[in-house]
């Protein structure tokens, strides 16, 4: 008896946590480029975007080092962004930058769990760049991509 | 081989360093590469292991921070050769049967390495992987590291190794030479020491400050060395006191004794040794103003031991034998040499100027029964001294027994010297008879005062004579020999007259000249004519500059003695005693002469004697013969009448037988003739016999010795006391008396001097018919006087009595009766030796024995008993 009361409760919360945590489709999110007010450009072709976000520059023109900052693969804008500009999954993404790292070519970004712990490493760290969704806040700046705020 | 010490610690040094230096060389650096490579092989693992943490945080967490700075320090690192991202996955085996893992190089760094997942280590690489484990993959870090950085640090550890074992070597062999030889040098050192002190130096000692064993030993022998030093000072000192054959050695032994504990850093000037009179409070000295001076540096003094805290103190101490330590200082320490110096002691600095209120003695005195040794130093005197100071005062408590064992005997000696000397004093003047031996006086005086040992160039001996008032001299010539006798008058000069003035009161005279006044006594001798010029008194030396005259008086006179100075108090008593035993040998030399004198007188009475004796005793003899003569003329009268009245008868015959001869009547002649024949035999035998008695008669008066012979002493008996009774009845018709003989038939002849034994016997017997005949004269009451001699054999002795019942010997006379002149009878009827010689004659010549038996009233037994 005493089991059969557990195995309905573990169900109830699987219930509910499907309910609480249905995911936000990627597709479905904007992204918005943001930067460091230093050295950060105002705006960017996505190729620009993409090849910074890559590590494949790894300088600004002001001779600063770029630092990457994304939201981790498992939240929605990080899902975003490997699709929309990594174009890989999650998964394929931290091997990538591990890739990278053991070569020793880049550094590898920084991955925060929430947008704005995200927006206040960028406003922070001069030469920052990361990838957040409707950014308000005037400390940074919004990089346009392509002549869009978000995409 | 023998190896030194030093060549034993250099070897075990060489050894312990060797092997070190291979442990250094060959462990060391294998320890160490194999601890390296461990390292080594841990430090690539843990490499791997953070890259594999830090790709597993990448995975999980997004997080390449822990990655990034591992791959980073891993790449940078020289040795790196490649480090691999591998997944590992797990696949089916081809025939399906068993899963596999698979694993596939994912990343490498550098990107153009081959990556052999499955390596392992080599010689030349390291190997190591570390996995990790994702819910996006699994995998793991292979690392590789070149060996060629171990290699390179192997070959440094071997050369680091090598050169460190050189090193070691090298400082070891250091090490063990300065080792070596910081330990030979002292052992070295002590042995060298030892070896001297073997030899008898014992002035050695081993510098060495370290507080090592060898330190320690080092102390140990220096402080052996000091007490071998020490024994070996107490033992000189002992030898010293041991060696002394005189009291005067003393100072000798107390000079070593302070000599050696200079020697040992104690003794200091005016140490010293004292004697301590308790009686007097007093020290008698002995001090040094130089310990190293000997006896000659030796002052002597005495000090009284009262009035300073010092002195005061020490005799307290000594009382009760305990050690007394002071400090002299100030006022104190000046006093004590003002008393020091006082004594007679010169100082040999001047201690009291020197003094201050800042100068300061530490004495310390260590006693002994009879005394007390004090030594004087600048600073404290610590324990370990002060024991050693007591044991030289116990030793020199020896020395002083010594001393004074050999005072006693040197007393004793010269007692014996000075009795000896004496005894020939005495005999020598003894022996003298005349007057001209007296001048041999001189002579024994020098040589007795020589062998005294009394120091003296001239002597001499005046005899007092008060009668004549005169002094007679006898002086010594400055040789010995005698200048001869003088008189001297009493007032002759003041020396004469003093010297009479103290003779009279019996007092010692002193006087001193100097040479003047002795030439000028000389003068006056020569002037009254004693000697001849100043040789002859002074002799081949010229006169003494100084003379020291000393007068010991005696019961007859002075003993002179001159002396260059005065005589101590020794050799003044010594002439004194010799000044007594003259006086009483002169005193024996008088009585002797006066002994002479009547010695000589007793001589010529002793003769006078003697001759009236040899008198008195051919008066007995004659006496006796007397006694005799009436006996003997009774005796010859008998056979002269069997002569006459044979010869009368004989004539008758003849006449008869002539007329027979005319008858022709031959048978008649013959009868005759034969009565003839027979009248003149008996003629014959009775002229013999008278014959006899007369030949006895006179060998009864012949002096001088006759030989003993065998004699029967029966026949003696019989005939002596025929002899008497006939002597006496012939003197006294009235004289009567019974005589009865036993004579023993087996009395066998004894050697004896007939006449002599016949002459005692005579004597006994006349004694003992006087005896009865005077009690028969006295009593009337039926007495019969009556003699009985009998003889009789003992065992190996004869015997003879001579008994008489008369009124016996009374006690008083008893005792008296063998003595010469004693005599009962009246005077002029005994010559009092008739029984003297008979006891003579028994006992001395006939070595037998004389008894008698006698009781009062009932009469006397004489029993004589000769030997057979």
């Amino acid at each position: 008896m005493r089991y059969m009361r557990l195995m309905i409760f573990n169900f109830v919360i699987i219930i509910i946590g499907l309910f609480h945590f249905t995911p936000v489709i990627a597709q479905d999110i904007e992204l918005t480029i943001i930067g460091n007010t230093e050295s950060v450009p105002d705006e960017l072709t996505m190729n620009q975007l993409k090849s910074i976000l890559r590590g494949e520059k790894l300088r600004w023109d002001d001779g600063k080092g770029i630092k990457i900052a994304l939201m981790k693969t498992n939240t929605p804008v990080g899902t975003g962004t490997c699709e929309k500009i990594y174009d890989m999954t999650g998964n394929e993404l931290n091997k990538y930058f591990l890739a990278l790292v053991f070569q020793g070519k880049v550094k590898a970004p920084t991955f925060f769990n929430s947008v704005n712990e995200l927006e206040s490493y960028v406003s922070q760290t001069p030469g920052a760049i990361g990838v957040s969704h409707n950014s308000t806040t005037d400390l940074i700046k919004i990089v346009s991509i392509d002549g869009k705020n978000a995409f | 081989m023998m190896l030194t010490v030093k060549g034993k610690i250099l070897m075990t040094v060489l050894t312990v360093v060797l092997m070190f230096a291979l442990f250094i060389l060959f462990y060391f650096p294998a320890r160490q590469e194999h601890y390296l490579l461990e390292n080594y092989n841990e430090e690539i693992e843990n490499f791997a292991k953070t890259v594999a943490l830090g790709v597993e945080i990448a995975l999980t967490e997004q997080n390449y921070d822990g990655v990034e700075t591992a791959i980073d320090f891993v790449r940078d690192d020289e040795r790196l050769v490649y480090v691999s991202l591998i997944q590992t996955d797990s696949i089916s085996a081809p025939d399906g049967s068993n899963l596999m893992v698979e694993k596939k190089v994912i990343n490498s760094f550098p990107e153009d390495v081959k990556v052999n997942p499955n390596a392992v280590s080599s010689e030349l690489f390291i190997i190591k992987s570390a996995p990790f484990s994702t819910p996006m993959m699994s995998g793991e870090i292979l690392l590789s590291f070149s060996t060629e950085e171990i290699i390179k640090s192997k070959k440094q550890i071997r050369l680091t190794s090598l050169i460190a074992s050189l090193v070691v070597f090298i400082i070891g062999l250091l090490i063990g030479y300065l080792l070596a030889r910081n330990i030979s040098k002292p052992v070295l050192a002590l042995r060298d020491a030892a070896n001297r002190v073997g030899e008898g130096d014992l002035t050695q000692s081993v510098d060495n400050k370290s507080r090592d064993e060898i330190g320690q030993l080092s102390v140990a022998f220096n402080k052996m060395v000091k007490d071998l030093g020490i024994e070996a000072a107490l033992e000189r000192v002992r030898t010293k006191a041991l060696a002394m054959q005189h009291s005067d050695d003393l100072p000798i032994t107390i000079a070593s004794l302070l000599r050696e504990l200079n020697h040992i850093g104690l003794a200091s000037e005016y140490s010293g040794i004292g004697i301590i009179n308790n009686k007097r409070k007093q020290a008698e000295f002995w001090t040094t103003i130089n310990p190293e001076g000997g006896q000659d540096a030796l002052e002597k003094g005495k000090i009284s031991l009262s009035g300073h805290p010092f002195l005061d103190g020490m005799l307290y101490s000594w009382e009760n034998q305990e050690p007394h330590t002071y400090i002299l200082q100030g006022d104190e320490y000046h006093d004590y040499y003002q008393l020091f110096e006082s004594s007679g002691v010169k100082l040999s600095r001047d201690a009291i100027k020197e003094s201050s209120s800042q100068t300061l003695q530490f004495c310390y005195t260590a006693m002994f029964p009879a005394g007390a040794l004090t030594i004087f130093r600048s600073k404290p005197i610590v324990e370990t001294n002060s024991h050693i100071i007591q044991r030289f005062a116990d030793v020199f408590h020896l020395a002083y027994t010594r001393f004074q064992d050999l005072r006693n005997s040197e007393v004793n000696v010269r007692e014996e010297m000075k009795q000896a000397s004496l005894d020939r004093v005495r005999g020598e003047i003894a022996s003298m008879r005349t007057k001209e031996d007296l001048s041999e006086i001189t002579p024994i005086v020098w040589k007795e005062l020589t062998s005294l040992g009394v120091p003296f160039i001239r002597c001499g001996v005046f005899i007092v004579d008060e009668v004549r008032k005169s002094i007679q001299s006898y002086l010594s010539k400055p040789d010995g020999s005698s200048l001869g006798v003088f008189n001297l008058p009493y007032n002759a000069n003041d020396f004469s007259k003093m010297m009479v003035d103290h003779w009279r009161k019996g007092k010692a005279y002193q006087d001193h000249w100097n040479k003047d006044q002795f030439l000028k006594f000389v003068q006056s001798m020569i002037k009254q004519g004693h000697i001849k010029d100043e040789k002859t008194y002074q002799g081949a030396a010229s006169p003494p500059e100084s003379l020291d005259l000393h007068f010991f008086p005696f019961a007859q006179g002075m003993l002179y003695v001159g002396n260059t100075t005065l005589l101590e108090d020794d050799d003044f008593q010594l002439v004194h005693s010799l000044a007594e035993a003259f006086s009483i040998a002169y005193a024996r030399y008088e009585d002797f002469t006066k002994l002479e004198q009547a010695k000589n007188k007793m001589e010529l009475t002793l003769r006078e004697l003697k001759s009236t004796q040899t008198q008195l005793i051919h008066a007995e003899k004659m006496a006796s013969l007397g006694e005799l003569t009436a006996g003997i003329a009774h005796e010859i009268q008998n056979p002269l009448n069997f002569v006459n009245n044979f010869s009368e008868v004989s004539i008758d015959l003849i006449e008869e037988m002539v007329e027979e001869i005319a008858k022709g009547n031959d048978g008649e002649i013959n009868l005759i003739t034969e009565d003839l024949k027979q009248n003149l035999s008996k003629i014959n035998h009775h002229g013999k016999r008278a014959s006899s008695i007369v030949k006895g008669m006179l060998e009864h008066s012949r002096t001088g010795k006759r030989q003993k012979e065998l004699a029967d002493l029966n026949v003696l008996a019989d005939e002596y006391l025929r002899l008497a009774y006939h002597g006496l009845r012939a003197k006294d018709k009235t004289f009567n008396a019974d005589f009865n003989i036993e004579l023993d038939k087996d009395l066998p002849k004894v050697n004896v001097i007939s006449l002599d034994i016949g002459r005692v016997l005579l004597n006994l017997i006349n004694n003992a018919f006087y005896a009865v005949s005077m009690r028969a004269k006295n009593e009337n009451n039926g007495y019969i006087p009556t003699v009985m001699v009998r003889t009789k054999k003992l065992k190996d002795q004869v015997e003879i009595t001579v008994k008489d019942n008369a009124d016996g010997i009374p006690p008083d006379v008893l005792d008296k009766i063998f003595q010469p002149f004693f005599t009962t009878k009246p005077t002029g009827q005994g010559t009092g030796l008739g029984l003297s010689l008979s006891y003579d004659i028994i006992t001395k010549g006939h070595g037998g024995v004389l008894k008698i038996d006698t009781k009062v009233g009932e009469g006397t037994e004489f029993i004589i008993v000769l030997p057979e």
